[in-house]
């Protein structure tokens, strides 16, 4: 089959308006997919759009930002052959951290409460890890 | 359906940020009952399964594709569900542990995404 159109795959730094993500996620109302996902709360988003603005550095490369059926929001990289997301509860504000590796098949899984600065902190070592030490 | 056809999955407006895909485009939601929808690439064209989802009052911005061997791969097994319609194929994650979905997911957007997509509108 010949690709019609590529589909961006490597994240990049200062290539996404998070800001503008946010608003769009703010749009959302219950029934969002097919009728059958609950949208995420105004308060919920104000929080996690806070957290990133405060804890996250520029010089990584942004979250693609993605609503949950369930309410909540999940962040996903593309970082040197790794597909990463992490599921975000934003009642909780527990984050389900979980890498791939594509090509070893290596996973990784780890739980953070993202309501605290030193779960950010390691959540952006992490990132840091995988996108190398330049970052 | 063979193991090379391609199996044609609608993505939503909201499971696209910048032009990249979330891994949630193929993952199977809890009133899917671990079944992801998609149609048989063998008798839909790309352009025709978008016009055929849509018309029905859905909404997908785009039709990404895996073919059967890659889900075969993944332990997923595809087989047509011509109850829903004819042309219609489930992606079967019964008996797949929960813990898994997340690790599947993400291949399977990783096929589809190296394929690039198959319709825009």
């Amino acid at each position: 089959v010949t690709p019609r159109e590529p589909i961006k795959t490597e994240s990049t730094c200062g290539a996404l308006d998070t800001a503008k993500r946010f608003d769009e996620l703010r749009a959302l109302r219950d029934g969002w997919l097919e009728g059958g996902a609950k949208a995420p709360s105004q308060r919920g988003l104000n929080w996690l759009e806070g957290m990133i603005r405060s804890h996250y550095p520029d010089k990584l490369p942004p979250p693609y930002i993605y609503p949950v059926p369930g309410g909540g929001i999940q962040l996903e990289w593309s970082l040197r052959g790794r597909e990463i997301s992490l599921e975000v509860d934003l009642e909780s504000k527990f984050g389900e951290w979980h890498s791939l590796d594509l090509d070893t098949k290596e996973e990784e899984l780890e739980s953070f409460d993202l309501a605290t600065a030193p779960d950010w902190s390691r959540v952006v070592d992490r990132l840091r890890q995988v996108a190398g030490a330049r970052q | 359906v063979t193991d090379d056809t391609l199996l044609l999955r609608q993505a939503h407006p909201n499971f696209i940020h910048a032009g990249r895909v979330t891994s949630q485009a193929f993952t199977p939601t809890p009133k899917d009952a671990n079944q992801v929808s998609a149609y048989d690439g063998d008798k839909f064209t790309p352009e025709a399964s978008w016009m055929h989802y849509t018309s029905r009052g859905l909404s997908s911005a785009g039709v990404l594709g895996v073919s059967v061997r890659e889900c075969a791969a993944l332990q997923l097994q595809a087989s047509p569900s011509s109850e829903v319609f004819e042309g219609h194929v489930s992606i079967d994650f019964t008996g797949i542990p929960r813990s898994s979905f997340k690790a599947k997911t993400k291949e399977l957007t990783a096929y589809a995404t190296q394929r690039g997509w198959q319709y825009r509108p």
